[in-house]
């Protein structure tokens, strides 16, 4: 399958901070819906906003559908649909116009689709940007990137100030828009039972790089979680340790087929296998933050 | 379209659009209502040309005063009217770029618009016209108060209320507005913008004058002094003053100490005589389209920056 967003050896750094991301190597496949997950501050916003063309790589190359984002900026955003992190409206402005503001910046945006999406998400066209939620005003951005009509969309945590219905609603638009229309699109989030109905490719990022790259099938099917304190540590297939709201502990543990056939533990929920990528991903960091550095060995 | 994206624009700016033609058609009421008034006290000619040399007869004393007491109610008008270049080009100016970087809203609109130039042009054409509009009706007014307080005046060849009337409001309204343009993309926050703006409009400004200051050098007329009489007419821009030489040549106090050092001694102080340096009034449409074009091509350099740091920096 052709990618469409790739990342090859990509590299970030903000001046006087650490690496936001390094080494990183992706590809989210054409037609694919991919969730991007990760704790705050693991660059996930970063990584969109540099296949946009807003954030200049440090190290390493971008593509968004086989050009350089920031070689080729205007056809980056032509391509591209955005939704950011922070709803960003003009307060000034109704959403109606808002969208004759798509209209009066971008060639071929699609007003009427993009009516049609404000309206089916229930949000008033003359209401003023001022006066809408968070999360009317991330639906608004929705229906904006879609109009569009852009192949591939960038959705920075667009889930983040919604209630668990107009989430719904908005994974339902989201879905209903890339799969009939057969687009590419990324959406980072930290709700991970939503991510699990909408998207069918997860990306785990951490400590600056990827700690997971699959199908949400195959994170499911590969993945079980066993009581830590039945469980060997170090043992083939551990990936990390992580508490449970009832002050259990559980070890998520990768399976092969082998393993498969002889089932240990039960399976885990897409939720346990992020976080127990994340909490391998965790312990690394404090390993490698561990490690004593050369010449300054006490 | 075009209409479209004026639209837009005002809306998004309603705020600084509407306190801008408010103050603007406060300042062009008052100043007509004014020199209405003026024009109606009845002050003839004669009792003006006589006002001049200080030898007022008692059949003009009740005019002159009436006058008087009018033309005192010109001040807070013409007050306005200098600092109007000022608020209005960092109103207008400050908050677009400044807000929208700020507010973060430049991230959906560079997301939507392929050209960040042509979002630029979007956001600043509009308010930079509607901005030169109302200035040039806010000089234009400055020019009829500044004739009712001057009746004898010819304004088209007079320098009475230079830089502070006609075309040059709206051109350093413009470059004041151009500044806060730039400074906004630049910092992408408001309060900065506008304290930074002021600090660097104004300094462009005075620049402007004291470079435009020393082009007049080259092309000034000498008023020499007539018995004790150092008259000059307020017409006219006074620009320095040098002592003459007796073959013609004109230095500086510092030139003819180093020339002649006992130049300043003796019975009457000095032994040169002194002469102003003075642009005539007639040269005044001249020396005016000058300073404005000066100050257009400023402003249009300083937004060229704005656009070019608006390519190339990140949204928030």
């Amino acid at each position: 399958m052709t990618a469409v967003l790739e990342a090859h050896g990509y590299g970030k750094r903000y001046r006087g901070r650490p690496w936001a991301l390094r080494g990183l190597d992706l590809e989210v496949p054409e037609g694919s819906i991919t969730a991007l997950v990760g704790p705050n501050g693991s660059g996930k916003s970063t990584l969109i906003r540099g296949w946009i063309g807003f954030e200049p790589p440090t190290e390493g190359r971008l593509s968004i559908a086989g050009i350089d984002p920031q070689r080729h900026r205007k056809t980056a955003v032509m391509r591209s649909g955005y939704v950011p992190q922070q709803p960003a409206l003009y307060r000034e402005l109704t959403v109606a116009e808002h969208i004759e503001l798509g209209v009066t910046f971008r060639t071929g945006f699609d007003a009427d689709l993009a009516r049609h999406y404000v309206e089916r998400l229930g949000i008033p066209l003359a209401a003023q940007a001022n006066q809408l939620s968070g999360g009317e005003q991330a639906q608004v951005g929705l229906a904006l990137a879609l109009g569009t009509r852009a192949r591939i969309l960038l959705l920075d945590e667009p889930l983040a100030s919604l209630d668990p219905l107009a989430r719904r609603e908005f994974l339902h638009v989201l879905v209903t828009a890339v799969r009939g229309e057969g687009h590419t699109a990324l959406l980072s989030s930290h709700v991970i039972t939503d991510i699990e109905q909408a998207c069918d490719r997860l990306v785990v990022l951490g400590r600056g790089r990827t700690l997971l790259d699959l199908s949400v099938a195959d994170a499911l099917a590969h993945h079980r979680v066993v009581e830590a304190a039945s469980w060997e540590p170090g043992q083939p297939g551990t990936i990390g340790t992580f508490p449970t709201t009832t002050d259990e502990r559980l070890t998520l543990v990768r399976v092969g087929a082998l393993a498969a056939a002889t089932p240990i533990g039960r399976p885990a929920t897409l939720e346990e296998v992020v976080i127990g990528h994340l909490a391998a991903g965790r312990r690394r960091g404090q390993l490698e933050a561990d490690e004593p550095v050369p010449g300054f060995a006490s | 379209m075009i209409r479209r994206i004026v639209r837009l624009t005002f809306r998004m700016h309603r705020f600084e659009v509407g306190a801008i033609v408010i103050l603007a058609a406060l300042l062009i009421l008052g100043s007509i209502i004014v020199s209405w008034a003026l024009a109606n006290v009845g002050l003839s000619p004669e009792c003006q040309r006589l006002a001049e040399t200080g030898e007022l007869p008692d059949s003009c004393v009740v005019a002159f005063e009436t006058f008087n007491k009018i033309a005192s109610l010109a001040s807070p008008i013409s007050l306005l009217t200098t600092l109007f270049p000022i608020i209005a080009g960092l109103l207008i100016g400050g908050p677009i770029m400044a807000r929208e970087i700020e507010h973060g809203t430049t991230s959906l609109a560079w997301s939507l618009s392929p050209s960040r130039l042509r979002w630029f042009l979007h956001r600043v054409v509009p308010m930079v016209v509607l901005l030169l509009g109302v200035s040039f009706a806010v000089g234009a007014a400055a020019d009829h108060l500044t004739h009712a307080l001057n009746p004898q005046a010819d304004l088209s060849a007079s320098f009475i209320g230079f830089r502070f009337r006609g075309v040059l409001l709206a051109t350093q309204a413009f470059l004041l507005a151009s500044t806060a343009v730039a400074v906004g993309a630049l910092f992408g926050r408001a309060v900065p913008t506008f304290l930074l703006s002021l600090i660097l409009g104004m300094l462009t400004i005075v620049a402007v004058g004291l470079i435009h200051r020393q082009l007049l050098l080259a092309e000034v007329a000498i008023q020499r002094q007539v018995g004790d009489n150092f008259f000059i007419s307020n017409a006219d821009l006074y620009i320095d003053s040098r002592f003459e030489l007796p073959d013609g040549r004109l230095m500086t106090a510092e030139e003819v100490f180093i020339f002649d050092p006992q130049a300043f001694e003796g019975e009457f102080g000095q032994k040169y005589p002194n002469v102003s340096l003075i642009i005539p009034g007639e040269r005044y449409r001249v020396v005016e389209a000058r300073e404005a074009a000066i100050e257009v091509v400023i402003g249009l350099v300083v937004l060229a920056g704005g656009a070019l740091v608006v390519t190339r920096r990140r949204p928030t």
